[in-house]
């Protein structure tokens, strides 16, 4: 190799090798704005969730805590009257109803925003008070095992809970099941939630590209907020199966 | 055990003042209850059960500084002939329980009836137990299946089979009408029935009988 060839292979060698390092500085850049924005992705469905809860639950517990005794009270006072006449007593039954009613109401919607049994006793108790409820106003057959479900963080109790609800409304609403068993476990360092329905099934890519796919997503949300995965089996006339796997908190 | 005349004397708690004067309008021309003095947390209630000794406390669960669990153990603990009823917002049914674990002898929905909170007052007044005509069947199973267990004197009572049947059906939430067709019996046998089992069960109403029946196996849900 004479002088001038040489000096040609060393540029083109240097020449590569700038190309190349620019080339992988590009990539990893790349990957880094991906990687720094997934994260802010998730932060920002993050923020928005936990605004969300915590709008549900302060509203809840006004309701709840303030307007129920007030309420009460009322209806106290209604029935402080006395030496009424007949019509005015009637009136007065009539009025302390319809108190029984809006509190009954107060309650349906508290509890819809933000079950009290899930700050004050955890998911476990929350998810069975829900299917209960549920049971009796859809006829929908649930099965629920917690008997084995680790603790849960106070911080995940809500997404888990949400999860598990979101599930129960989309098979009474969409599957047409008769049946459907929940169970909660730990496996290794996760934390499972596992449903199955006999109901028709459904398409799901189908379905996460229709709007109509909001409790889906919602799915998706919750089990990217716990860093988990999300597992959909379902095809139609087959049923649905949802496995979400959650790591645990150390 | 009071003497049938005396007036119950009672103390109430809740942190809702509005609550608080609703329910001293409430009372205030009742015969035979005194409500003596009113706490806004469990903490006052403590203080105001060591000052007055009523019979009977009415206390709401939730409430700042120290809540109606807490104030309800520390009570049964150093005053256990103090009876005390929970009053609960709705049928929140766990809180409940962890009143009566707690040592509460009844609880009352808050928009309970006048008439039953007189009830549910002197029942408990005479130390026994009092559950909230509205009680849910969810509920009843969790209180026949909870550690409360107060000394019933009549748990070792013998019920004839049509009793037992009636029982069952009324676990099952069954009217008087829809017994007495089931069994083939006129409505009044039925009402017959149902008041010796209330005696016999010693319960108020159709929430006792059912965790009275869980409780003693004549019933399985």
């Amino acid at each position: 190799m004479d002088t001038k060839e040489s000096t040609t292979y060393h540029a083109v060698l240097i020449a590569a090798a700038v190309i190349g390092t620019i080339i992988f500085y590009f990539i990893v850049s790349v990957i880094r704005q991906q990687r720094k924005h997934r994260l802010l992705y998730k932060a920002k469905i993050e923020a928005e969730i936990t605004t969300l809860e915590k709008e549900r639950a302060r509203v809840a517990a006004d309701l709840h805590d303030e307007l129920g005794p007030t309420l009460s009270a009322v209806k106290f006072k209604l029935a402080s009257i006395e030496k009424l006449n007949g019509e005015d007593a009637v009136t007065i039954t009539k009025a302390s109803h319809y108190i029984d009613t809006i509190l009954h109401q107060v309650r349906n919607i508290a509890n819809d925003l933000m079950p009290n049994t899930l700050l004050r006793k955890g998911p476990a108790d929350a998810i069975e008070e829900f299917i209960d409820h549920m049971t009796v106003n859809s006829g929908l057959k649930i099965s629920f095992r917690p008997e084995n479900m680790p603790v849960i963080p106070q911080s995940h109790a809500i997404h888990v809970y949400r999860i598990i609800q979101e599930i129960i409304h989309n098979t009474v609403k969409h599957a047409g099941a008769t049946k459907l068993k929940i169970e909660l476990y730990a496996h290794k360092n996760k934390f499972i939630i596992a449903t199955a329905d006999d109901g028709k099934g459904f398409n799901y890519n189908t379905m996460i590209k229709e709007k109509n796919g909001l409790g889906l997503s919602n799915l998706r949300s919750r089990t990217e907020i716990l860093s988990g995965e999300l597992h959909v089996s379902s095809r139609p006339g087959k049923g649905t199966t949802f496995i979400i796997e959650i790591p645990i908190p150390g | 055990m009071k003497t049938p005349y005396a007036p119950v004397k009672i103390i109430l708690a809740d942190d809702h003042e509005i609550f608080r004067d609703g329910f001293h309008s409430l009372l205030k021309n009742q015969t035979g209850i005194v409500l003596l003095a009113e706490a806004a947390n469990g903490q006052q209630l403590v203080t105001l059960t060591a000052k007055h000794l009523p019979d009977v406390v009415l206390t709401d669960i939730k409430m700042p500084v120290m809540d109606g669990i807490e104030a309800t153990r520390i009570i049964t603990e150093k005053y256990p002939q103090v009876g005390i009823i929970a009053l609960s917002m709705f049928n929140d049914d766990k809180l409940i329980i962890d009143m009566l674990e707690a040592g509460a002898k009844g609880y009352l929905i808050k928009n309970a009836h006048k008439t039953e909170i007189i009830d549910a007052i002197n029942t408990v007044a005479q130390h026994n137990q009092y559950y909230c005509s509205a009680t849910g069947i969810k509920l009843t199973q969790l209180i026949a299946n909870s550690r409360f267990n107060p000394n019933d004197p009549n748990s070792k009572m013998i019920f004839s089979d049509k009793e037992k049947e009636v029982i069952c059906l009324i676990c099952q939430e069954f009217s008087n009408k829809e017994i007495s067709l089931a069994l083939h019996l006129s409505i009044r046998t039925i009402e017959g029935y149902r008041e010796r089992i209330l005696q016999k069960t010693n319960s108020r109403n159709t929430a006792g009988i059912v965790v009275y029946a869980i409780r003693n196996n004549i019933f399985i849900p």
